[in-house]
């Protein structure tokens, strides 16, 4: 059996960027898979990194970009995985890829198309709090910048071919399935927000100035859909008041996870600190249950917020969040558990810590791979201490949060670690290092 | 034993000192094998139970999550002695909200029946408990309102039966408890 030199890289998040980049700069070919038009992941959606307040764009661009030009690495962006079969050193992988309509050659991604496009639909990057067409790129630097039209939503108005000068609309495209052999298998998934709606005590999705950690994060940018201005959205005012409860529906044994998603007292801080920063007259509650803030720096960080932004910290989950119809104006009831008097607080904007769950795609996946899940949906480790990335199918490594809980320092750091032990995989079958 | 004042629990009982002699580090585990208190360790003091507690709202005495952390901490006396525990209305909505699937309402029944074993009740389920026995009835209705239900040709009311109630209340033994606590 000849032994592959190439490796396959489910997931084109950070995780998975940095395993595809560490394998192709050892002289790996790399196959980098990403479900959406675009890679780029959860961390391209964030404003900014904790507890380094990084713009997240402004670090993440460059390995985007690097992934993209990397002679060794081939992006299969819009594509899915369908079938797996062989063992390692020699798998054997079916790839669909979903038509985008648009030649990948010839777009060059000026966006005349999308000027025209008459639909418009909810932008799954600001999560449903801006639009796009029916034609568009997820965001402004998404990689490959090549434009996508969305089936589902297309009107067969045929104004984008006419208006393409590349002449790269093509409606004939269809579904293409891609056989690739690799050597090793890399897994980096992520993860998806808990329903929040569950939680209806809070009034997601019921109130209009209830919003999740990640719209928030939207609203904060200076991509989204406000252009960095933080407003409302019931009715456009500048917030006086916003609070943050954390756990909704993470360390929960009803309805919800059991573990602590380990980031979102960090990330909470962190748009804590943001919103300081944007308007200085805002106060902002964080509602914490425990503050588990154990990363590197992130005790510190979270003392900065507390003494140099005022940003208030109060231990309590609220039992209720109540909205005033007239005015769209919050009110949450809490009990100040050290003070141990029940209190209830006028916000403008209510955010919610939803716990951090793996995609529920992954599931699919996991039966394809043959990969065992644990009771929440994570990739099971072979050996939770001493083969963290390791998983029940030789040849097969698992990074990031689809692993278990983790932040981005963390899931960057694993990432390379599987890369290193799916890289094992090729030495050991070749015989001898790649170059 | 929490004092109230005028709808406020008093501070200085609020921020006692604890001894470790008045703590049970038993009771827990009592509690924890009476149906209903199975889930009390499951308690990390998040607080949503008293946040959404509608009592708790306008009283200062009653505080469910207090009750579960007195109960905790195995402080028996004070917690069976304590008046606010009779505050709870039973709507069940601590139950319903808590993210640790605590049933808080019904540890809070389990303290109530443990109380009750024990003699603290307070004066006015006395006075219900005896209407009850009795007359059959915990409300004794007025005159003036059966004389109206007359008027108004509406049914009379039916007559309360305290001889097989007296019969039940002491086959079960409460007429023992109620006889107990009142020495």
């Amino acid at each position: 059996m000849e032994a592959n030199k190439s490796i396959l890289v489910i997931g084109g998040g950070i995780a998975g960027i940095q395993a595809s980049l560490d394998l192709a700069s050892r002289g790996m070919k790399v196959y980098l898979v990403e479900k959406t038009p675009s890679i780029g992941g959860r961390m391209s959606q964030l404003d900014k990194t904790f507890p380094t307040m990084d713009c997240s764009m402004c670090i993440l661009a460059p390995k985007m970009i690097e992934c993209f030009r990397h002679p060794n690495i081939t992006l299969l962006t819009y594509s899915e995985v369908k079938e797996v079969k062989g063992s390692a050193g020699n798998f054997r992988v079916k790839i669909l890829k979903k038509p985008r309509f648009v030649d990948l050659e010839k777009c060059t991604g000026c966006g005349e198309c999308a000027q025209h496009c008459p639909v418009e639909v909810p932008n799954e990057f600001d999560m449903g709090l801006g639009v796009r067409k029916a034609i568009y790129v997820p965001f402004p630097q998404a990689v490959p910048l090549k434009y996508t039209i969305d089936d589902e939503n297309c009107i067969k108005c045929r104004l984008c071919q006419r208006m393409c000068k590349a002449g790269s609309i093509d409606y004939d495209q269809q579904p293409e399935t891609i056989d690739l052999n690799v050597g090793a298998i890399v897994v980096a998934t992520g993860f998806e927000l808990f329903d929040a709606r569950t939680r209806s005590e809070y009034g997601y999705g019921k109130y209009q100035n209830v919003l999740t950690s990640l719209e928030f994060e939207r609203l904060l940018s200076a991509s989204g859909p406000t252009g960095g201005h933080l407003l409302r959205l019931s009715d456009g005012r500048i917030p006086r008041r916003i609070a943050f409860i954390q756990c909704v529906g993470s360390r929960s044994l009803k309805g919800g996870v059991s573990y602590c998603s380990s980031a979102c007292c960090v990330y909470a801080t962190k748009e804590g600190i943001l919103i300081r920063e944007h308007n200085p007259e805002c106060e902002v509650y964080v509602f914490y249950n425990d503050l588990k803030v154990f990363g590197k720096g992130f005790q510190e960080f979270v003392n900065r917020a507390k003494d140099e932004w005022g940003v208030k910290y109060v231990r309590a989950l609220p039992g209720e969040v109540v909205e005033d119809p007239k005015t769209g104006d919050l009110t949450i009831w809490y009990e100040d558990t050290t003070e141990n008097v029940t209190k209830n607080m006028k916000a403008d904007i209510v955010v919610l810590c939803p716990a951090l769950v793996p995609r529920v795609a992954s599931k699919e996946l996991a039966g394809i791979l043959g990969l065992e899940l644990d009771e929440f949906g994570f990739m099971k480790s072979k050996d939770p201490l001493f083969a963290p990335v390791d998983t029940n199918r030789p040849g097969i490594y698992i990074c990031g949060y689809c692993q278990g809980p983790k932040d981005i320092p963390e899931s960057v750091a694993q990432a390379s670690g599987s890369a290193a032990r799916a890289a094992e995989v090729i030495i050991v079958a070749t015989g001898k290092e790649a170059h | 034993m929490l004092q109230v004042e005028k709808g406020g629990a008093k501070e200085t009982e609020q921020r006692a000192v604890l001894k470790i002699t008045d703590m049970d580090p038993k009771f827990k585990y009592e509690i924890s094998k009476i149906p209903g208190g199975e889930k009390i360790m499951l308690c990390f003091q998040c607080g949503t139970c008293t946040s959404d507690c509608p009592v708790a709202r306008f009283s200062g005495a009653y505080r469910p999550r207090q009750i579960i952390r007195m109960t905790q901490l195995g402080l028996k006396k004070r917690v069976l002695e304590s008046e606010s525990l009779w505050l709870c209305a039973s709507c069940f909505t601590c139950t319903d909200r808590c993210p640790q699937d605590v049933k808080v309402a019904d540890i809070i029944r389990v303290l109530k029946n443990l109380a009750v074993k024990e003699g603290y009740v307070p004066p006015v389920f006395k006075v219900l408990a005896s209407s009850i026995l009795d007359t059959g009835y915990a409300y004794r209705i007025p005159e003036m309102r059966i004389k109206k239900r007359e008027e108004l040709g509406l049914p009379s009311l039916p007559k309360g039966n305290p001889q097989s109630l007296a019969k039940l209340t002491e086959r079960i033994g409460f007429k023992k408890l109620l006889e107990a606590k009142s020495e």
